[in-house]
């Protein structure tokens, strides 16, 4: 025990003094933050500038009923939809024009290219009848914009042929409000506050971290004993202590520096954390209650001790860094498979697929996580994985310290895989 | 007693036979030199000793009982390359190595102070092991060897990437430890190196003892046999008759064996003909003359 903590302490300290692990505490979550934060705060921005938007049709009143439906703030919705609000910021200045002879067409297409307006909206009466309505503008996929002047589009039309089958005004407003689905949380039989799409990305969020910290410390765990094996150190090491607890050591090490790590994200996004940020015009609050934080950090504690074990396997089998990482793809492709099966996970978290992947080792840290966030599993499908999870750990550690032992003592050649499966076996 | 004995010990990788039935005795107290060329299982017979590997068959027995790894808090090994954390600091690394053989931080910490003072790197104690040059590193992993004040050493190469002056000083303190009644085994191809120092040697060839016992025993077998000139002039002699079995020219000076039965007083007035005598003596052979005849003959 004594030996596993120096071995421990030392691969603790070597890595926390890196110059690597500053930038990489620094780095990712300003990654993070770039990524999803930054966009949504760019397109708020943009938005302040107002558009000049032409409709051009030989129906006056279908032009107004399109301008007032276009210009009008969408009605207040449920509070979390404040992002759409936001949306609605965007100014327009709309005009109607009912000239719709060839020779406008060619006056408003001058005006769009020399910037005079932004773009307009070409409805005559014989594309009115088609429904085949054409909005000319320099940015042709300005989809929100297109969006919002089809939904008034629509909206008017409507109006209109409502009107025309005498159906009173108020009425026609009533009949065209829209629909908000507001999508809450059942559990343990309560409706919570937590909404969907915050869970969704509270699970994008920590499943980032959770890969990204893995693969980075499986490698790094990987190359610290491709050194030691590299520069010999380890026969020095053996003459002290076995390979087990120079195993045991390295990476209960590696899992204290993501420990380490993972503590500094939190204390310094904590109150970030508590506000909502604004991403793709919703409104979210990370939904982490205390219960999802307690099984975060089990969930990664135990996959980096699996995955350190597989990168201390690999390490100890190769010979050089290039050889390492011909191989670093059996790290990755479990991490790569699961991110791959989050947005289904995540939709279905009751699925076979969901809970069969959830119980294979190599993917219950990211996936079985997931499902705890989004919808809780019964007790004992948790149970199993946390079982079969510990059980892999225990039964890699010791195959690898055997790899280790064997593959750090042979030097120059390039182990075959059943010379691998061999060693396994040798005790 | 024996501090190390090897009964019939074993070892192969696969098909290859790295150690083929060894047997040796190490008396507690001596300076044994296990002696032999690049790949003649030196390292292999090494690791058996200390449990990094396991024999195939046969028996360790370390200071009179078979090997358990109890035994590794009293033996020091100092391996053939640098074994050492390039990043780590001098004095961290040197305490980590006093610690996991089981001292206290403090002690450990002490130690290594006292031993950097000795071996004239204690200005580097706050320095990160790679900054040191390859001697000065070979000096620190002597140290680590050192901390727990084994009482078995095992000396891989040990003077391999030091100055005359830095090997005296390594030489200087094994003797001294000796001294003091610790056992000391030198493991290295360079045998003119261990020869004044050992006083009982192993020669190994392809994993098999070939020659075993005291330096003295050893060289008495071979007698006076061999004979240096040193001569100006043409060294035809050398390849004349019967006389000669074998000769290594040196330049300055020929160290000449001499066949069996021949007569050292017939080559001399012999090479004095033709050239002009310097020195003429006899001598007994070096242990590489010993192991060129040894190995010469197991091989043909």
């Amino acid at each position: 025990m004594h030996n596993i903590f120096l071995f421990a302490r030392r691969e603790y300290l070597e890595t926390v003094r890196k110059k690597s692990f500053i930038v990489m505490t620094i780095l990712l979550p300003a990654m993070m933050f770039g990524f999803t934060v930054l966009p949504s705060m760019i397109a708020s921005k943009k938005s302040t500038e107002s558009q000049k938007i032409v409709i051009a049709t030989s129906d006056r009143q279908f032009g107004d009923d399109v301008r007032d439906k276009f210009m009008k703030p969408p009605e207040k919705k449920v509070p979390a939809r404040r992002g759409a609000a936001d949306a609605s910021t965007r100014s327009f200045e709309v005009q109607v024009d009912t000239n719709v002879s060839p020779a406008e067409e060619t006056v408003l297409t001058a005006k769009v290219s020399s910037h005079e307006i932004d773009g307009y909206l070409w409805a005559p009466a014989s594309a009115l009848s088609e429904r085949k309505i054409s909005y000319r503008s320099r940015a042709s996929s300005d989809f929100e914009t297109l969006g919002a002047l089809s939904g008034a589009i629509r909206e008017a039309l409507l109006s209109q042929s409502f009107r025309k089958h005498g159906v009173p005004a108020e009425e026609v407003a009533d009949i065209l409000k829209p629909v908000n689905i507001d999508s809450k949380k059942v559990e343990n039989g309560r409706v919570t506050d937590s909404s969907g799409i915050a869970l969704f990305f509270t699970a994008l969020l920590l499943m980032i971290l959770l890969y990204v910290t893995i693969l980075m410390y499986s490698m790094s765990v990987m190359r610290s004993v491709l050194e030691e094996k590299n520069s010999r150190i380890f026969e020095v090491l053996l003459s002290t202590a076995t390979s087990k607890e120079l195993m045991a050591g390295k990476i209960l090490g590696a899992a204290a520096v993501g420990i380490t790590q993972i503590a500094i994200w939190t204390l310094v996004t904590a109150p970030l954390a508590a506000q909502s940020i604004s991403m793709f015009g919703e409104s979210i609050r990370l939904g982490l209650s205390i219960k999802n934080m307690i099984f975060f950090g089990v969930f990664f504690v135990l996959g980096f001790l699996l995955y350190s074990a597989l990168g201390a396997a690999l390490g100890s089998a190769v010979n050089s860094e290039q050889e390492a990482q011909q191989f670093q793809f059996v790290i990755m492709m479990p991490l790569i498979v699961s991110a791959i099966f989050l947005t289904p996970v995540i939709q279905q978290p009751h699925s076979t697929l969901a809970t069969v992947l959830s119980l294979i080792p190599f993917c219950t840290p990211l996936i079985m996580f997931t499902r705890i966030l989004v919808e809780t599993p019964p007790a004992w499908q948790i149970g199993l994985s946390l079982a079969l999870l510990v059980g892999t750990i225990y039964a890699m550690l010791s195959i690898c310290s055997r790899i280790y032992r064997i593959g750090i003592l042979m030097y120059g050649k390039r182990p075959t895989l059943p010379e691998i499966v061999k060693w396994m076996k040798y005790a | 007693m024996h501090t190390v004995e090897l009964q019939q010990v074993r070892k192969s990788y696969d098909k290859f036979v790295a150690v083929k039935d060894l047997s040796l005795k190490i008396e507690q107290g001596s300076i044994f030199g296990l002696l032999g060329p690049n790949g003649a299982g030196k390292t292999s017979t090494i690791r058996m000793m200390i449990g990094i590997t396991v024999p195939d068959s046969g028996q360790v027995r370390m200071f009179g009982e078979p090997f358990k790894r109890d035994h590794l808090k009293r033996i020091g090994y100092l391996p053939e390359t640098s074994g050492l954390y390039k990043r780590m600091k001098v004095s961290e690394q040197l305490v980590l190595f006093g610690q996991l053989r089981g001292l206290s931080a403090t002690d450990a910490a002490a130690r290594a102070k006292k031993w950097c003072e000795r071996m004239d790197i204690a200005g580097w104690m706050d320095k990160k092991t790679e900054e040191l040059s390859k001697g000065m590193q070979q000096k620190m992993q002597f140290i680590a060897t050192l901390l727990h004040e084994p009482e078995f050493l095992i000396m891989d190469e040990p003077f391999s990437g030091l100055d005359p002056v830095n090997a005296t000083l390594l030489k200087d303190v094994l003797l001294e430890l000796n001294k003091e009644g610790r056992t000391i085994l030198f493991s290295t191809h360079r045998m003119d190196q261990v020869e004044r120092l050992c006083s009982a040697i192993c020669l190994i060839n392809r994993g098999e003892a070939v020659l075993q016992g005291t330096l003295k025993e050893i060289k008495g077998r071979y007698g006076r046999s061999n004979v240096q000139i040193e001569y100006e002039g043409t060294d035809e002699f050398l390849r004349e008759n019967g006389l000669i079995q074998s000769f290594n020219n040196y330049g300055n000076y020929v160290e000449v064996r001499l066949a069996p039965g021949a007569d050292s007083q017939k080559l001399l007035h012999m090479v004095a003909e033709r050239s002009r005598v310097n020195k003429f003596e006899l001598v007994e052979p070096s242990l590489e003359d010993i192991f060129i005849d040894v190995v010469g003959k197991t091989d043909a």
